[in-house]
C-alpha cells in the first residue's frame, strides 16, 4: 500500500537534508503560509514544477495567459490581505507578466512574481528564451531578486515576502535560474523582519496633536481617504475618526468602499469623474485630512489650484510620498490605521451641519431616468439591488469603471477592486478570480467595458476549469468609450480607432461552459441580472448602453473645478 | 562647482547599483555627478551622488531610502570634504618637464610617466582645483583625460537625524 501514502507534508521535511532548488522554493512558499499561486509554466521553471507535482499543500492555477496569472494575484491580494503570488517561465513568460507587475506597483499591491531563468552558463548570451527581467522589470517592481545560488533562495524567498507586505507594500519579482533550482542546498526556513524606520513616539504625539488641533479648530474640514486605509484594514478607524469629528469623507478610486457610502457623512469619490459635491467640498475645504493616498494628478487636477484654502494633514506610510504633490502643513509618517486610532482618541467630538448643508447644496438632483436603453445609473442600481449585499465589484477600465465608482455605492469594507494607478484594460477578469479564489463565500462581479473585457477573455476557460462563480456584465456601448469620449471632447469628435465590435457574447459564455444573457432594454435588465444570480457557475451578462453615452461630471485633465464639466441632459 | 551631494552606502548584490541608478533616472531629480564607490566594508559600496538643486535633496533621499539594498543615506552637505580625482595625457616637450611637475604641485597633481613628448599624471581635488589645473594644462594640449565625479566623506559621524523617519536605518 505504498503507493497510498501521500507525499510527505513538505514542511515536515526542512532542514532534513539538501535538496534541490525547486523543493526549496515549494517549501519557503509553504513556510510563509502560501496555499495558492497562479502560473504557466516553461522550460526555465520546470524544475520548479516538478518539485510542486510533490507538494500537495501549493493549489496551482493554470492561467491561460500570464497576464492573467499576475492580475489573479493581484485581486487574491488585494481580497485577503495577503501576499499573491504567481509564476512564469523566462522570457516570453516573463515579459507577459510585466503589466501585471506595473499594475500592483502603482498600486501598492503586496506580491510575489517568481520567474525561471535561463541556467547561469547561459546569461549573458542571448540564450533561448533570456531576457533581462531583472533590468526589465526594474522600474515597476518594489524589488527584484536574481537568486545565483540555491543556497540563497530560501532567504530570498523569505526576503522577498517581508519587503512585499513591509510598510507601503508592493510587488518583488524573483528570477531563478534554471539550474539554480536543480542545485542541491540545505534549506532552513526563516522569518525576515523588515527593519522599519519610524518617527520616535514623541515626535509622533507631537504631529498627532497638531493635526487634532488643526481639525478641532477648522469650520470646513473634510478627510479625504486612499487605498491606504484599505490595505491598514483600517476602516473602522476612519468610520470612528469621521463620526466623532463630525467630518464628511471622500474616497479615492482606491480607497472607496473604506468608508460607506450610504453614511451621512460620505461624499463619494473626488477627482477627474468624481461627485461634484465632493470636489467643491476641497475647494473650500479649510482642513483636509488626507490618508493613505497619494495626490495623485486624478486627484488633484491642476495642482496649483488644488485644494487652494486648505491647510493639509497629510498620513502616509511611505515618506516619499509626503511632500512629493502638494505642500503639507502637517505630515505624518505612519500606518494609516494606527494614526487614524490614535487620532480618533485626541480629536474633540463635534458636528459641522453648516458645512454639511452647504454641500449637499452642490449635489445635483439624479436626472429622470427614461426607459428603452439602459442607463449606466439604473445599471449599477439594480446590480445594487439584486447583488448581495456583502457582493464585491471587480472593475476594468474605462467609462464602465467610472460609472461603476459613481453611482453604485459602496457600503462594505474592501469591495471595490480596480486598477486605479495604471489603468489596465483587462485587469478585471484575472483580478475576479484571485478575488473569488481568496473569498470563496462572497458573490464576486466583474463589470468591464466591450473593450476591456476582450483583453483578457481567454481566462473564461481558467474560470471554467476551476467552476468559479463569476457574475460578469459587460457594459457594452460599441466603442472603447473613455477615448471616443476625449475625443468628442478634445478632437473635434474625430473617432479614431475607437468603435470597436464584439464576438456574440452569449455564444462565447457557451464555448467556454458558461451561460449568457443579452439585454438590449433597460426593462430586461433586472430579471437579467437575477438570472445571473440565479444561474450556477458563471454568467455573462452583455448589457447594451447608449454607444455615445460620455461620464460626468468631468474635470478635463490638469485643470481645476472650476472646469467642471456637467451633464448638459 | 560641488553640488551638495548625498552619500548611499548599500548592499553589493546583483542590480543594486543599478537600481539606484534607475531610480535616480526614472524620477527625473535633478543631479550632479555620480560615484561608485567601494568601502572598507565586506558586501557594502558607497555611492556618492551630486544633487544640483539643495531643494531636491529631501526627496531623493527618501526615495533613496526605500530600496531594499540601501543601508542608509546621509547629506555631505557644508562640512564634508569633496574630492574628484583626475588622469590625463598631456603634451609635454622634454624641455618642459620642468615646468609642468612645478605647476602640477601647485595644483595637487603629480606625473606618473613621461613618454618622448607626453606626460601621464594624476591630481586630486576639490571640483574648482581641477578646473584650474585642466585650463592650465589646456595652454600645453590635453590629449586625453578622464576625471571623476567627486566622492564625498563628512568629518563627523551624522548623528541621529530621522527627520520624519527619512533616514532608514538598517544593519
Ligand atoms: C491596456 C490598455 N490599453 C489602452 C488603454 C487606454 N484606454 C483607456 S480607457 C479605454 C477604453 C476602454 O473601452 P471599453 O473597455 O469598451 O470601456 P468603456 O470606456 O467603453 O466603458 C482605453 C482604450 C488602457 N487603459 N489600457
Ligand atoms: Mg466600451
Amino acid at each position: 500500500m505504498a503507493l497510498a501514502t501521500r507525499p510527505m507534508s513538505s514542511a515536515a521535511h526542512a532542514g532534513a537534508e539538501p535538496r534541490a532548488g525547486g523543493r526549496i522554493m515549494c517549501e519557503a512558499l509553504v513556510h510563509e503560509g502560501v496555499r495558492v499561486l497562479f502560473g504557466y509554466p516553461g522550460g526555465a521553471i520546470m524544475p520548479f514544477y516538478d518539485a510542486l507535482y510533490a507538494c500537495p499543500e501549493l493549489q496551482h492555477v493554470l492561467v491561460r495567459h500570464e497576464q492573467g496569472a499576475t492580475h489573479a494575484a493581484d485581486g487574491f491580494a488585494r481580497a485577503t490581505g495577503q501576499v499573491g503570488v504567481c509564476v512564469g517561465t523566462s522570457g516570453p513568460g516573463a515579459t507577459n507578466m510585466v503589466t501585471g507587475l506595473a499594475n500592483a506597483y502603482m498600486d501598492s499591491v503586496p506580491m510575489v512574481a517568481i520567474t525561471g531563468q535561463v541556467a547561469r552558463p547561459a546569461l549573458g548570451k542571448d540564450s533561448f528564451q533570456e531576457t533581462d527581467v531583472i533590468g526589465v522589470t526594474m522600474g515597476v517592481t518594489k524589488h527584484n531578486i536574481l537568486v545565483e545560488h540555491a543556497a540563497d533562495l530560501g532567504p530570498a524567498i523569505h526576503e522577498a515576502f517581508a519587503i512585499a507586505r513591509t510598510g507601503r507594500p508592493g510587488p518583488v519579482l524573483i528570477d531563478v535560474p534554471k539550474d539554480v533550482q536543480f542545485e542541491l542546498a540545505d534549506y532552513e526556513p526563516a522569518s525576515v523582519d523588515m527593519p522599519r524606520s519610524f518617527p520616535s513616539d514623541t515626535e509622533i504625539e507631537r504631529d498627532l496633536r497638531r493635526a487634532a488641533q488643526m481639525l478641532d479648530t477648522a469650520s470646513s474640514p473634510i478627510i479625504l481617504a486612499g487605498h491606504g486605509v484599505l490595505l491598514s484594514r483600517g476602516w473602522d478607524a476612519l468610520r470612528t475618526l469621521a463620526e466623532r469629528t463630525g467630518i464628511p469623507v471622500t474616497t479615492t478610486l482606491l480607497g472607496l468602499s473604506a468608508f460607506p457610502e450610504s453614511h451621512p457623512l460620505s461624499l463619494g469619490m473626488p477627482g477627474m469623474h468624481g461627485h461634484a459635491s465632493a470636489n467643491h467640498a476641497i475647494d473650500e475645504a479649510d482642513v483636509i485630512f488626507a490618508v493613505g493616498m497619494r495626490f495623485d494628478d486624478r486627484v488633484t487636477g491642476k495642482v496649483t489650484e488644488f485644494a487652494p484654502r486648505a491647510q493639509i494633514i497629510h498620513v502616509d506610510i511611505e515618506t516619499a510620498e509626503l511632500e512629493k504633490v502638494v505642500p503639507t502643513a502637517q505630515p505624518i509618517h505612519g500606518d494609516a490605521r494606527d494614526i487614524m486610532e490614535r487620532l480618533g482618541r485626541l480629536v474633540r467630538p463635534n458636528r459641522h451641519d453648516t458645512w454639511l448643508d452647504r454641500i449637499q447644496g452642490w449635489e445635483r438632483p439624479t436626472e429622470p431616468l427614461q426607459d428603452g436603453l439602459t442607463h449606466p445609473a439604473q445599471l449599477f442600481a439594480a446590480i445594487k439591488r439584486i447583488a448581495g449585499s456583502d457582493a464585491t465589484l471587480v472593475t476594468d477600465v474605462g467609462q464602465n469603471q467610472m460609472w461603476a465608482a459613481q453611482l453604485y455605492g459602496y457600503d462594505h469594507p474592501n469591495t471595490h477592486i480596480t486598477s486605479g494607478g495604471l489603468g489596465t484594460m483587462g485587469f478585471a477578469l484575472p483580478a475576479a478570480m484571485g478575488v473569488q479564489i481568496g473569498r470563496p463565500d462572497r458573490q464576486v462581479w466583474v463589470i468591464a467595458g466591450d473593450g476591456g473585457i476582450q483583453m483578457n477573455i481567454q481566462e473564461l476557460q481558467t474560470v471554467a476549469d476551476l467552476g468559479l462563480e463569476l457574475k460578469v456584465v459587460i457594459v457594452n456601448n460599441g466603442y472603447l468609450g473613455m477615448v471616443r469620449q476625449w475625443q468628442s471632447f478634445f478632437h473635434g469628435g474625430r473617432y479614431s480607432a475607437t468603435p470597436i465590435s464584439s464576438p456574440n457574447y452569449l455564444l462565447l459564455a457557451r464555448a467556454y461552459g458558461h451561460a449568457g444573457v443579452k439585454v438590449d432594454r433597460v426593462s430586461e435588465l433586472d430579471e437579467a441580472l437575477q438570472w445571473a444570480v440565479r444561474t450556477p457557475g458563471t454568467a455573462i451578462v452583455d448589457v447594451a448602453v447608449d454607444q455615445e453615452r460620455n461620464v460626468y461630471p468631468m474635470i478635463p485633465s490638469g485643470q481645476s473645478v472650476r472646469s467642471m464639466i456637467q451633464d448638459p441632459e | 562647482m560641488t553640488h551638495p551631494a548625498l552619500t548611499v552606502h548599500f548592499a553589493d548584490r546583483t542590480g543594486s547599483a543599478d537600481r539606484i541608478l534607475s531610480l535616480l533616472r526614472r524620477r527625473g531629480f535633478p543631479l550632479g555627478g555620480i560615484t561608485l564607490e567601494r568601502t572598507h566594508e565586506p558586501g557594502i559600496r558607497r555611492m556618492t551622488v551630486g544633487v544640483s538643486q539643495e531643494s531636491a535633496i529631501p526627496q531623493v533621499r527618501r526615495h533613496l531610502s526605500r530600496l531594499p539594498d540601501v543601508v542608509s543615506v546621509q547629506v555631505a552637505d557644508g562640512e564634508a570634504m569633496h574630492r574628484e580625482y583626475a588622469m590625463a595625457r598631456v603634451r609635454c616637450t622634454p624641455e618642459q618637464r620642468a615646468e609642468i611637475v612645478s605647476l602640477l604641485g601647485a595644483f595637487g597633481g603629480r606625473p606618473l610617466s613621461f613618454g618622448a613628448d607626453t606626460v601621464v599624471l594624476e591630481a586630486t581635488g576639490f571640483a574648482q582645483q581641477l578646473d584650474a589645473l585642466f585650463a592650465a594644462l589646456q595652454v600645453y594640449g590635453i590629449e586625453e583625460s578622464a576625471r571623476t565625479s567627486p566622492i564625498a566623506l563628512r568629518q563627523e559621524e551624522p548623528h541621529e537625524d530621522s527627520p520624519r523617519g527619512t533616514v532608514s536605518e538598517r544593519d
